[in-house]
């Protein structure tokens, strides 16, 4: 027999699962500081990247400059420059990604504590299930046991 | 008016019911043709992949695919335009779109459309719904695929222009190509145009997004029309230092259009949002359960249950005194002149379930039981000659229903529980009994 109290819930998890609880879920497996931590860490990598094929970029752009005065530049300035444009970049988007999956986390957290909610629901709903089947076990026995002692007289026929 | 409104989107949300699978790949088909043919109309160099049948054929990838392919595809077909016109023009572009998405676009992969939408929605003039729209909808990390479109429309524009004007195709060599790249970043560094487009739609996606976030009513309508207005004064502002294309005439009168689009759209949007069929399996101990969710239509306005209470009238009051016994009454309701007993009787029908019950035989009884004597108000100790007292001011009650059982009808449908006679009434509460003892009995043979 078809339970439609249990199937209303667990239609309303298996919804919630398959569309912004694909992303949700994936987050309760980490710690807010460690998923925050990891994604600054992937922000820091890909930000290093762009910034050397945009290095790479001016280095093109500014080919004629660069092999007209190879011997004369000021390398030195140039390498402080650099790494002082790049500690600035890096800086700017470790504090943005920060909090910004800081706020995507906190987010995440309050979709997935009515999902949890619900789970407490169906879990005691199969509780309660359990209790009323024993209780059914129960009473059934009892009254296989009084058929047994019971006279001939006291039979259903 | 409303009312029309209101039951026009209910029959738009039950046809996208019926058909949402159907709809949904139309819609996307259509979006991802008209894409790929602005694309190709821009910088389509390369004349196979211009072809109707290629694009017909990438459309149809698209309609089967989430959003994010139709953007990727996209960003590779510029690529794959640019590689006709030279190797090296290519890898520069490719390495652009590469820098964009490390700095700006891994922040919201979801939203990536957006990048495509500003310059496809450019050809038609409309770009402004753009910022609109995400600031209803979004958050405010989508600034960086706004701007980052904005940065895609003008690359093309760029290569458009010098690849036409400044370099002969036939004549490429690396001396050219070199001038050629020195050409299209020159413009590109140069055009701080396109810096103050992507400060405006920043500014307009922003201001849209604080006042819906308000909590006052219309917040959304207003932070549209504040947003529409935003985005004219931000570009009559650009307009004093880099003229617009068509002036500003032009300029107000597409804006108040895509202020206008983004209205019909939003109004749509608060509906179909959450009312797509869900098809769900899951699996139990028992049995695998393939589950089709089909959302209720809420049309939006609440259904208001007003019941008034009025205080007994001087002449309904008065009939308790045996003063006024012989004399007729005429029925403040109806006008009709009628003997004191049928007055009474017809009171006695008008009057709630309590109070019928009060006037049987058991409240009479238990009072005779305690010997309570039966306290008479004062005013009902009144005597002919003196003027009757003020009609109380009747009472009333607005019964709002819950939010979980608000409007959840189809119009046409009755819900009015109190246009039921008592023998519905009675029939409901009998099934309603029958029902309760019956899941207990279930419950019990599980």
């Amino acid at each position: 027999m078809l339970d439609e109290k249990k199937v209303r819930i667990m239609t309303k998890l298996s919804i919630y699962e398959k569309t912004t609880g694909r992303y949700d879920i994936k987050l309760a497996k980490f710690y807010r500081s460690d998923y925050v931590h990891y994604q600054v860490l992937r922000t820091l990598i890909a930000v290093t990247l762009g910034y050397v094929l945009l290095l790479l970029l001016a280095a093109v752009y500014k080919s004629d400059y660069l092999i007209a005065e190879a011997v004369t530049l000021d390398y030195a300035s140039i390498g402080k420059a650099i790494l002082r444009y790049y500690l600035m970049i890096l800086a700017v988007f470790a504090v943005i990604s920060l909090f910004g999956y800081l706020i995507h986390y906190n987010v995440s957290r309050k979709h997935l504590s009515d999902y949890y909610n619900l789970l407490k629901k169906l879990k005691k709903y199969y509780v309660l299930k359990e209790e009323a089947e024993a209780e059914g076990i129960a009473d059934t026995a009892g009254q296989a046991a009084a058929a047994d002692t019971g006279t001939e007289g006291g039979r259903n026929l | 008016m409303i009312e029309a409104m209101l039951e026009f989107r209910a029959k738009v949300c039950l046809i996208y019911q019926k058909f949402q699978f159907a709809l949904n790949l139309i819609f996307k088909f259509a979006v991802s043709f008209l894409v790929i043919t602005t694309l190709n109309t821009e910088i389509g160099y390369d004349p196979r992949f211009a072809a109707p049948g290629v694009v017909m054929m990438m459309s149809i990838i698209c309609a089967f695919t989430p959003g994010g392919v139709l953007a990727l595809m996209c960003l590779v077909l510029t690529v794959i335009h640019v590689y006709s016109v030279n190797v090296a023009l290519a890898v520069f572009v490719g390495l652009i779109m590469i820098i964009l998405y490390a700095f700006f676009l891994r922040f919201t992969p979801r939203y990536a459309y957006i990048m495509i939408a500003i310059p496809v929605l450019g050809v038609f003039n409309i770009p402004y719904t753009v910022p609109l729209l995400a600031g209803l909808t979004t958050s405010p990390a989508t600034i960086f695929p706004m701007c980052c479109g904005i940065f895609f429309r003008y690359l093309i524009a760029v290569i458009r222009n010098c690849v036409g004007i400044k370099v002969d195709l036939t004549k490429l060599n690396t001396d050219n190509l070199l001038e050629l790249v020195n050409a299209i970043v020159d413009n590109l560094l140069k055009s701080k145009e396109m810096l103050y487009f992507m400060g405006v739609f920043a500014m307009v996606e922003l201001v849209a997004f604080l006042i819906r976030k308000l909590k006052f009513s219309f917040s959304f309508e207003i932070s549209v029309v504040i947003g529409t207005a935003a985005c004219i004064l931000g570009h009559v502002f650009i307009d004093g230092r880099y003229p617009l294309n068509g002036g500003i005439g032009k300029m107000l009168m597409f804006s108040l259009i895509s202020g206008g689009l983004v209205m019909i759209v939003y109004a749509f949007l608060r509906i179909l949002d959450y009312t797509a069929v869900e098809n769900v399996q899951f699996e139990d101990d028992d049995y695998y359960y393939y589950v089709r969710a089909v959302p209720k239509i809420k049309s939006g306005l609440k259904k208001l249950n007003i019941r008034k209470m009025d205080a007994p009238t001087y002449f309904e009051s008065s009939m308790e005194s045996e003063a006024f016994e012989d004399d007729p009454f005429t029925d403040p309701r109806t006008g009709e002149v009628l003997e004191p007993e049928k007055f009474r009787e017809n009171r006695q029908k008008r009057k709630p379930k309590e109070a019928k019950k009060a006037a049987s035989g058991e409240e009479k009884k238990n009072r005779a039981e305690s010997g309570e004597e039966k306290k008479r108000p004062a005013f009902l100790n009144l005597k002919k000659d003196k003027k009757p007292e003020q009609k109380p001011e009747s009472k009333v009650v607005i019964e709002e229903p819950d939010e979980e059982h608000a409007m959840e009808r189809v119009p046409g449908e009755k819900l009015d529980k109190d246009d039921k006679n008592d023998k519905d009434k009675k029939d409901d509460k009998d099934k309603k009994d029958k029902k309760e003892t019956k899941v207990k009995k279930d419950i019990k043979d599980k």
